[in-house]
């Protein structure tokens, strides 16, 4: 049974955590999201992923009740929220900047929504020391944000939303504010304690490889609409546009036209006289203009691909775990990412002549609209 | 792909929902009613002042000039005008010649002392204006110096040097050092960064901190009671004067001018620079 | 680099500094008629002050005014400056220039309009007439309540701005961090927004009360004559009473009043930084 048929038959038993219906955002021109559909089961972990502008935070927003939708519904655990305050849906958010409160103790800053929620003091202690053991913070509940360091003030901020058991886990960007190393760190450290807790969590991203370590399930948007979702599987290795294929991980795209169609959902394209086998998608022509997608990791420095590619080198940049190797192929660009181990690499002069290969099944070929 | 629980609405075009927002009516209303307060004694002083009788009344009976006429008339009043204008310039540019290089020297270097340059700068605004003007005519009593145009110009250039230092030092901050940076490493000197490339970048700023200035002294009252003189007066304090004694609508003529200059000054600076710049 | 700010320092110095320091030097001789330079320092002039009745009630009366019209442009303006801070409307940029516009007219003028409100045949009485609340006209200028009120006018913009500013400042996402925890509006406000915009309170009503001490145009314009404000006081001991030493005494007391005001608001801010 395939992923995606497991979590349906899981999402039929019980309502979805979150179910987004014909959202629509804005009007006539300014229209930012433009009738999106999005369901969210219970523990499950899904990225908005896209480009600024595309709507992403601002059907987070609205599904924190921030932003009154001109169309549409939006359910939590099966409760129409649509018209009612942020206040009284039982969400949790986790900003960009972390807003944590800075006239308050992190112990305050944690407690906020269970003193809102008129819950007993000693519960409240408990609760509260229950959640900073769980983000490894028990030995600062009496510091200021101001005194913790950015990560440790996300902790808090993951710490203070999670507390009050919500119903779903907004998070806007969490981990952008941090430096490099310890967003790594910090997505993988995220991803485990949202899993252990099983709260339905839904994450707004721009960094396609934090969206792809992230979550169970991609949802990619552009200009106001979903464009594809899936596994972070499916979406990188089988991504359905030139969009989502330039969008998740890196890739060379080569302009050619189509030469013919396979019966097996293959296709053969045409790219300045040399010809590549490769898996068809979407509605192609003979004849028509395409292009051809391969993702720079699947290139190879040899002739052990089907598919091989004569190109002249121009250009190797060290990436330290990789190399990243510039050719040019009939006056396209043609970029691999090697293992930095890889023979040959280094000893290329620029303008020498060199094969690129890779397998047929690591080509996609779609239609080109220009 | 529908929930099991029954959905109890179809997503569909929703009206847009505006919540009757009761405190928020409240609290317009309730500023509505403060912007009126403000206003009463403004608009009253303009009002009354076309009062065509001798009585002081808002709102006025009719629309006359005649104590428009009779203001520009007085010579009493064109002198302490014409002073109180002269004296604005003159204070204006003593506090501009003074105050921007002080401004650029808060700015641009850190010395010891730096904090305390600048309360000693900022201190007009803090020391009472009574204390101040007790403290100058004793001065000048002590001196035998007399008082006159002069000694008032003096004396509102002490006002004006704290608003230029302010408006100037905020916007040479703003400005980012790495491009005077640029031009001394281009060659040029630091007299020629200053001229031809800092105050042209803070011209908006240099216009408030004229006009404010200027308003400032044109404005001023409680220093320049203590060092005008029979024969050297100001508007505001001929205005003052009078009021002790008789109130008529011919005061309120004068008062509506004086109040015109303040407005007209405004009015120039909010279309060069934006108003929410300014620090008090 | 000295050459930039020396002779703005030396400017102040020489008509500020020097100046103020003289007076000091006058509120030491003996009081009496004119300053006699022969005459031994002494303390005699403080003394009298904070023990003789009048120059205590004054004090006193100087400081009550100065809490009263603390407290009330405090709760009359934080509104409004809520007001300012959250709206966007081209009502609130409105206000805001009406806010600001006050501040560029002389305060003479500002007294002057007071005057023609209170008076016996001003709007406030014939509008108190009018609504049938009393016969004949209340007598509403010379009174501490004019004072209070006229103050109040003049004042509220500097309490205005400081908190304006600081909410202005304000992290939208610390709201909306607080809604989605299940705060309403209300408690958004008291337990987020006013212990956040304390700083901004602090620094106006420091400004308002400083000015207060030294207010002199108004009192004189509507004031009472019955209670001097310190300011009143100074004036006429100088310039009618002809008791220069007093009056400098007091001019010096009224400076240390402030510059200690001040002091204490700037070490309270940075106990409290947050």
């Amino acid at each position: 049974m395939s992923l995606e048929q497991t979590s349906s038959r899981t999402a039929a038993a019980e309502p979805a955590s979150v179910s987004v219906e014909g959202l629509r955002i804005g009007y006539g021109a300014l229209e930012v999201v433009k009738g999106l559909d999005l369901r969210v089961a219970q523990g499950e972990i899904i990225t908005l992923l896209g480009p600024s502008g595309c709507g992403k935070t601002t059907t987070l927003r609205a599904i924190a009740g921030f932003v009154s939708p001109s169309h549409g519904a939006i359910r939590l655990h099966g409760r129409d929220v649509t018209d009612i305050a942020p206040n009284k849906r039982n969400i949790g958010l986790v900003f960009q900047g972390y807003a944590l409160f800075p006239h308050m103790s992190v112990f305050d800053n944690v407690a906020y929504g269970l003193r809102m929620r008129k819950v007993p003091a000693p519960e409240i202690r408990e609760r509260v020391e229950r959640a900073l053991k769980l983000v490894k913070l028990e030995r600062f509940a009496e510091r200021r944000p101001r005194e913790l360091s950015g990560g440790q003030q996300q902790r808090v901020a993951i710490a203070r939303a999670v507390v009050i058991e919500p119903a779903v886990l907004l998070l806007d960007e969490p981990l952008s504010n941090l430096d490099a190393k310890l967003r790594h760190e910090m997505r993988v450290e995220l991803r485990r304690l949202l899993k252990e807790m099983g709260i339905a969590s839904i994450f707004v991203t721009h960094d396609q490889e934090e969206a792809i370590v992230l979550s169970d399930r991609v949802v990619l948007m552009n200009e106001g609409r979903i464009e594809q979702e899936g596994t972070p599987q499916t979406m990188y290795n089988r991504p359905g546009s030139l969009f989502a294929a330039a969008f998740l991980g890196q890739a060379n795209f080569l302009r050619g036209t189509v030469a013919s169609l396979g019966a097996d959902g293959t296709a053969i394209i045409d790219i300045d006289g040399d010809r590549f086998q490769a898996q068809a998608c979407g509605g192609l022509k003979a004849g028509a203009p395409a292009t051809l997608v391969v993702k720079c990791e699947r290139l190879r420095l040899d002739r052990s691909g089907r598919s091989q590619a004569q190109c002249t080198f121009e250009a190797a940049n060290f990436l330290g775990p990789s190399v990243q190797l510039q050719c040019s192929f009939k006056g396209q660009r043609l970029v691999g990412l090697l293992p930095a181990s890889t023979e040959g690499g280094a000893m290329l002069e620029p303008g020498a002549p060199v094969t690129l290969s890779w397998g047929e099944a690591d080509g996609l070929i779609f239609p080109r609209a220009d | 792909m529908s929930d099991l629980a029954a959905p109890n609405s179809i997503p569909g075009p929703r009206r847009r929902k505006r919540r009757f927002d009761a405190a928020h009516l409240a609290l317009v209303a309730y500023v509505v009613l403060f912007v009126l307060f403000i206003l009463a004694p403004l608009v009253v002083v303009v009002g009354s002042s076309f009062e065509p009788r001798e009585l002081l009344r808002f709102p006025p009976q009719g629309l006359s000039l005649r104590w428009y006429y009779q203001a520009l008339n007085s010579d009493l009043f064109v002198g302490a005008a014409w002073n109180s204008l002269i004296i604005a310039i003159f204070a204006t540019l003593g506090a501009l010649l003074l105050g921007v290089p002080a401004a650029y020297g808060l700015a641009r270097f850190d010395f010891k002392g730096r904090e305390a340059v600048s309360g000693l700068l900022n201190s007009p605004l803090l020391v009472p204006e009574l204390v101040m003007g007790l403290a100058l005519l004793q001065i000048l009593a002590g001196l035998q110096i007399a008082s006159s145009v002069l000694t008032l110009t003096l004396g509102h250039i002490l006002i004006c040097l704290p608003y230029v230092v302010r408006t100037i030092n905020s916007a040479i901050v703003g400005v980012d050092r790495s491009v005077e940076e640029a031009a001394a490493n281009l060659g040029a000197a630091r007299w020629r960064i200053y001229l031809t490339i800092l105050l042209p970048i803070i011209r908006p700023a240099l216009y408030a901190a004229i006009l404010f200035s200027f308003l400032m002294s044109f404005d001023n009252a409680v220093l320049s009671l203590f060092l005008v003189s029979a024969r050297t007066s100001t508007l505001p304090i001929s205005v003052y004067n009078y009021v002790q004694y008789s109130l008529d609508p011919a005061i309120a003529a004068v008062s509506t001018l004086l109040m015109a200059v303040s407005v007209v000054a405004l009015f120039t600076v909010s279309r060069l620079v934006p108003l929410d710049r300014i620090k008090q | 680099m000295l050459g930039a700010v020396g002779p703005a320092c030396l400017y102040v110095v020489i008509l500020l500094v020097l100046p103020f320091i003289y007076l000091v030097y006058l509120s030491l001789q003996e009081g009496g008629h004119g300053a006699d330079q022969t005459a031994a320092l002494s303390l005699a002039n403080y003394v009298e002050i904070f023990t003789s009745r009048i120059y205590l009630e004054s004090l006193w009366g100087t400081l009550q005014l100065g809490v009263a019209v603390t407290a009330l442009t405090l709760l009359i303006g934080y509104p409004v400056a809520y007001y300012i801070a959250q709206s966007g409307s081209r009502f609130a940029m409105f206000t805001m220039a009406v806010i600001i516009l006050p501040l560029f007219v002389s305060v003479v003028v500002r007294s002057f309009g007071w005057m023609i409100l209170l008076g016996r045949q001003g709007n406030v009485n014939r509008m108190l007439m009018g609504l049938g609340f009393t016969d004949k006209p209340l007598q509403l200028l010379y009174t501490p309540g004019a004072v209070t009120v006229g103050l109040v006018h003049i004042l509220a913009p500097l309490m205005i701005l400081p908190i304006a500013s600081v909410l202005r400042g304000l992290d939208p996402a610390l709201r909306e961090a607080a809604s989605s925890l299940g705060a309403s509006r209300a408690k958004v406000f008291w337990t987020v927004t006013l212990p956040l915009s304390l700083p901004g309170v602090a620094a106006g009503c420091v400004l308002v009360l400083a000015h207060v001490i030294a207010a002199f145009v108004l009192p004189a314009l509507i004031g009472s004559d019955r209670v001097k404000l310190m300011a009143t006081m100074i004036y006429q001991q100088v310039m009618t009473a002809n008791n220069l030493p007093l009056g400098a005494a007091l001019a010096v007391v009224m400076v240390v009043a402030t510059f200690a005001l001040l002091a204490l608001a700037g070490f309270i801010a940075r106990r409290h930084r947050v």
